[in-house]
């Protein structure tokens, strides 16, 4: 199926059929049915939060849901007329009983508050939270609340991409960069999104940070692979993330001040919704000496972002509309003009409807424009001028239908218009544009099979009408299939494959260890757009109430990604070439709850190969094993700890293997003596096939809230790399020295909350 | 809990004795010896020089610290130019600078030989052992003058910067290196001694000095010299000698190297963008050189001189001829 292109005739009988199956749907009512429904939304009594992935289970039949990442769950084919009792049940809150009585095809909304417990570890209803997942197609889909992001450790500055570290098959290439590699993906085929809106840089200084700021966050989804229709553009994994609406209730501020960066964050009501800013400012580059090797670093950067949300019944019956905003900003300035200056930034801002109606019937429609800008200005040091423009406008909409057989359907479209600029100066100090534009259009649609309490099966396609690049195939169609099995209420078996298509591409070096310039540009025109095929099988066994085991075993293949010509030297040589890839791997997951405490541990071992220009290697992420295991331990009265040890064996790197005496170019052409100027000049050997040491590492953390008056205090203390392991980053070929990752470093961060 | 917090503790004391030590390391991999040939003809002469040398290795990560000459001898190495095969000679030199190697500098030459414009030329080099390195080059053609693109005389009128320009090789790929220079007499006890003044194309202010910059090599057909680069050199030419009069300005010389596509990307591979904050490991290297390391190439010089106006070299109290008072 892959790269196939379906005939016109086919398409259009599918597209056809698409859209009369979501019109029937719109048009349908619940009282066309026999049974009753519930809808539901779920929120934080104290602020109105909604909370998503919360589990709910209709107790008399043994059937539920979770909610969905904006609260909302739907429930249909209850039994009517007789008294039900509804379980909802979250992570972190008490667990609330609701007595119900449905009517027959009438659609039963409720509105449902819980309130937050004093127990912050995962203690949930685990029959409750059974029942709603059983069926649940979510292999290599991990999804990350309010509480757990919480719970996470602090560090430096708190980060929700450093933790997303802590899970198997995400890999780093160490302490000093946030980016993250997933299966065996390059760090560009991750597609990350704030509330449906492509960022396409998310970090802060040279990737340290991610430019998120976790208070505004309200929970994320991360496929890992195999990630369903309504999903594209990548290859490797597609991360969501969902910020707060605000506090419906109450207004209140936030402050924090950390090793690096100060912070406030607003919230309150506004009428018919809520609104949220938050904004983060670093006040100091101290902290980057410990990651960089003692250099200082000029960098100074902010974040902003803002959310306003308005559900106003005499506007529109059950709509929500929201508007989004998030600006970031970095500049490395030097006083040197022998030196040259960087600046980056990100601008995106999205408007969303959000509607539901008395059918079973979840319809949004979304636009965002998605900016990104980066420059090295050279000054007179010896960079050359860059510039990347990057400018997307999205539109997307989507429908989700529940049957009566609990099934469900959803189809949508997506409008990419991608314009990429991209100056380069040459080394005649001519500035050209290797930018280009275009506009995707791509439908989707898939059908979820959830009849079954014991099976379910998430089948669609997403189809590409036009490509971004020019290769970009049209009709280009990526069949996408999920499912579980559960044999027995302890053990269920989950897959998912598919194929994924890529059409834009950063200008990475891979050689590079620290990267300050990754511009985005749409893969150029002699080269085929970059897509993979993935296929993921795992088992997941509820081996008790508080025990659990996952494992996943993964096969990817990824065809003609874009890989830096290493053979460039004129400017009409070309600046990308192509390759292929592939990574196969298993996972384990095992999670623990006794007593106070909670364990988690994770073991990895994949192996990742490329191939460019008929040379097969290893990448600079292919680490063969890694362990990660995390404990944490509510001690009471607002006090928590936990200690995360991290392992990986190590990173590929080129060894050396000796010197050769070589003219010196410069020195030549200004004296023409070919017999004086010569210099020793590295020889290297077969790329990446040595190894670094072993990485490993331990971080405590210590959290205390603190209440007094009408404020409350967070006192975050963590020791990172506890026990000072060198681990290294890597070795100055020129002068020997080993350039070893984050020492011993304690670090605290304080927040104040009113 | 008390069992459990122990474990803990003891599991953390384990950590911290056995992983807090520095792992011993060597990024160094297994030495094969590699074979360098380099030669770069030039079209402005008829003697062509190649070296001929082995890698080495170190027991540190200072090349510097190696010692011995790397130099190979008693190789036979012949060029070929058309049909006519010349035999490179063994010869050597005492080094100037002999910091790493006290032995002389051995090289091989080849006298009267005769280079043609866009013909193939190789070079095949035998070593002692019977290794055979081999490359090839075609010599490219002298750039002309572009006369109407070119200042008659500087200063120009109404422009503070001076245009050379060059009519270019048919080749896109060819890259041009500039070169320009200021020739003046200096009278020295009364005679005259001939110098040469390297000519930037411009000025930066760096740290509070003016640091200058020099032309770099292009595949652009022209260069701009800034009137404030041609007045601080002309400046400098007599920086803190009040005897003004001793000086004797003549031109400017610009000088066009016209490289063959090996040098072009050889200078590229050996440019290093660096931004001082990337951390790159893997060097980029380039060799043309079939069997082994090194480059061969070629170049062909072209040279044209622009007219100082006299009133301009009078304004800095020079003199514009010998024997002017």
């Amino acid at each position: 199926m892959s790269g196939k292109k379906l005939p016109g005739s086919r398409f259009f009988l599918f597209t056809a059929l698409c859209l009369i199956i979501a019109l029937s749907c719109s048009t349908y009512t619940p009282a066309q049915s026999g049974g009753g429904y519930l809808r539901g939304l779920i929120t934080d009594s104290t602020s109105g939060e909604a909370l998503a992935y919360a589990s709910v289970v209709v107790k008399e039949i043994s059937t539920g849901a979770y909610s969905d990442s904006k609260g909302y769950f739907l429930i249909t084919s209850l039994p009517v007329g007789k008294p039900l009792t509804l379980v909802v049940s979250y992570m972190g809150y008490n667990t609330r009983k609701l007595n119900i009585r449905l009517e027959k095809g009438k659609m039963t909304h409720l509105d449902i508050k819980l309130a937050p417990s004093s127990l912050l570890l995962p203690v949930i209803e685990k029959t409750e939270k059974r029942i709603a997942e059983e069926n649940a197609t979510d292999i290599s889909l991990q999804r990350i609340t309010i509480k757990e992001l919480e719970l996470m450790p602090k560090g430096v500055e708190t980060d929700i991409f450093r933790s997303l570290q802590y899970m198997p098959g995400v890999r780093s290439t160490g302490d000093v960069s946030a980016r993250y590699y997933i299966r065996g993906g390059a760090s560009n085929q991750n597609l990350v999104m704030i509330n449906g809106a492509t960022i396409y840089n998310p970090f802060h200084a040279f990737g340290l940070f991610s430019i998120i700021d976790p208070e505004m966050v309200n929970n994320i989804e991360f496929y890992k692979g195999g990630f369903t229709a309504e999903y594209g553009g990548r290859v490797s994994s597609v991360m969501n993330i969902f910020t707060k609406d605000g506090n419906k209730n109450n207004y209140s501020t936030k402050v924090g001040i950390s090793y690096l960066s100060a912070k406030a964050l607003a919230e309150g009501p506004i009428p018919y919704g809520s609104f949220i800013v938050t904004g983060r400012k670093s006040y100091s580059s101290d902290v980057y000496k410990k990651f960089l090797n003692n250099k200082s670093i000029p960098l100074d950067f902010y974040d902003l972002s803002f959310k306003v949300n308005y559900a106003n019944p005499e506007f529109v019956e059950g709509s929500k509309i929201t508007f989004q905003g998030l600006l970031s900003d970095d500049r490395l300035m030097n006083n040197d003009p022998t030196k040259a200056d960087l600046k980056w930034s990100n601008g995106i801002f999205g408007f969303k409807w959000f509607q539901i109606s008395d059918s079973p019937l979840f319809f949004e429609m979304s636009f965002s424009v998605s900016n990104f800008m980066g420059e090295v200005i050279p000054n007179f040091s010896t960079s050359r001028s860059k510039k990347n423009e990057v400018r997307d406008v999205n539109m997307r909409m989507d429908c989700n239908y529940v049957y009566d057989s609990k099934d469900q359907l959803g189809v949508g479209l997506n409008i990419i218009n991608l314009n990429t600029k991209l100056f380069l100066e040459n080394l005649s100090g001519t500035v050209t544009d290797i930018g280009s534009h275009g506009t995707n259009f791509s439908v989707y649609a898939k059908y979820k099979y959830l009849r079954f309490k014991n099976l379910g099966i998430d089948l669609g396609t997403r189809i590409n009408l036009t490509g971004l690049s020019v290769n970009g195939g049209k009709f280009f169609n990526e069949p996408r299939l999920s499912f579980t099995y559960r044999f027995i209420p302890q053990l269920a078996l989950k897959g998912a494959c598919g194929i994924f298509q890529q059409e834009v591409t950063t200008l990475s070096d891979e050689s590079e260890v620290i990267s300050l310039f990754e511009p985005w540009v749409i893969i150029p025109e002699y080269l085929e757009p970059t897509n993979s095929t993935h296929y993921i099988l795992g088992l997941e066994a509820n081996l008790t109430e508080d025990l659990s085991l996952e494992t996943e075993g993964y096969y990817k293949y990824i065809k003609n990604f874009p890989a830096i010509n290493e053979k460039k030297v004129f400017e009409s040589d070309k600046d990308l070439v192509s390759g292929s890839g592939e990574a196969y791997g298993v996972e384990y997951l095992l999670k623990y709850k006794f007593l106070d405490f909670f364990f988690m541990g994770s073991y990895s071992m994949g192996w990742t190969y490329k191939t460019v220009e008929g040379w097969r290697y290893y990448p600079k992420y292919d680490s063969r094993h890694s362990v990660n295991l995390t404990l944490e331990w509510n001690m009471g009265k607002d006090w928590q700890a936990s200690i995360i040890w991290v392992y990986s064996s190590g990173l590929p790197f080129t060894k050396l293997t000796g010197y050769y005496d070589k003219l010196d170019a410069e020195e030549y052409f200004n004296n023409l003596n070919m017999l004086t100027p010569y210099q020793p000049f590295l020889l290297l050997g077969d790329k990446n096939l040595g190894r670094l040491p072993d990485y490993h590492r331990l971080d405590l953390s210590l959290s205390k809230k603190f209440s007094i008056a009408f404020a409350n205090f967070y006192v975050d203390v963590s020791v990172i790399n506890a026990y000072d392991r060198k681990n290294i980053f890597y070795f100055e070929r020129d002068t020997g020295k080993r350039v070893n990752m984050l020492p011993f470093l304690p670090t605290a961060t304080l927040k104040l909350e009113i | 809990m008390k069992k459990i917090l122990f474990g803990i503790l003891l599991c953390s004391s384990a950590l911290v004795v056995t992983g807090c030590r520095e792992d011993s390391f060597s990024p160094k991999g297994e030495y094969k010896e590699k074979y360098v040939l380099t030669c770069i003809l030039r079209s402005d002469t008829t003697v062509q020089t190649a070296i001929l040398s082995r890698s080495y290795n170190v027991p540190g990560y200072d090349p510097l610290e190696n010692r011995t000459d790397p130099a190979i001898e008693n190789a036979d190495i012949r060029l070929w130019v058309g049909d006519s095969v010349y035999v490179m000679k063994g010869g050597e030199v005492p080094r100037g600078d002999t910091s790493r190697y006290n032995s002389p500098l051995k090289y091989y030459y080849a006298s009267n030989v005769k280079l043609y414009s866009f013909r193939e030329t190789e070079i095949l080099a035998v070593l002692p052992n019977g290794r055979k390195l081999h490359a090839r080059t075609i010599v490219p053609k002298p750039v002309s003058l572009d006369i109407s693109g070119t200042e008659e005389i500087i200063p120009p009128s109404g422009r503070d910067y001076v245009v050379a320009s060059w009519l270019p090789n048919s080749d896109p790929r060819t890259f041009y290196y500039p070169s320009f220079s200021i020739s003046y007499f200096r009278l020295e006890n009364g005679i005259p001694v001939r110098y040469v003044k390297k000519l930037p194309v411009k000025y930066v202010l760096s740290g509070g000095k003016y640091v200058p910059v020099y032309a770099s090599p292009t595949n652009e057909s022209a260069c701009i010299i800034e009137m404030d680069a041609i007045r601080r050199t002309l400046q400098e030419i007599s920086a803190g000698d009040p005897e003004k009069r001793n000086y004797v300005i003549l031109s400017v010389t610009a000088a066009i190297m016209t490289m063959d596509e090996n040098l072009s990307a050889y200078y590229s591979a050996s440019k290093i963008l660096d931004n001082g904050y990337s951390v790159k490991l893997d060097q980029t290297d380039f060799t043309n050189i079939e069997g082994g390391l090194g480059i061969f190439a070629s170049f062909a010089n072209t040279r044209f001189s622009i007219r100082l106006d006299k009133d301009y070299i009078k304004s800095f109290g020079y003199k514009t001829r010998l024997g002017d008072e």
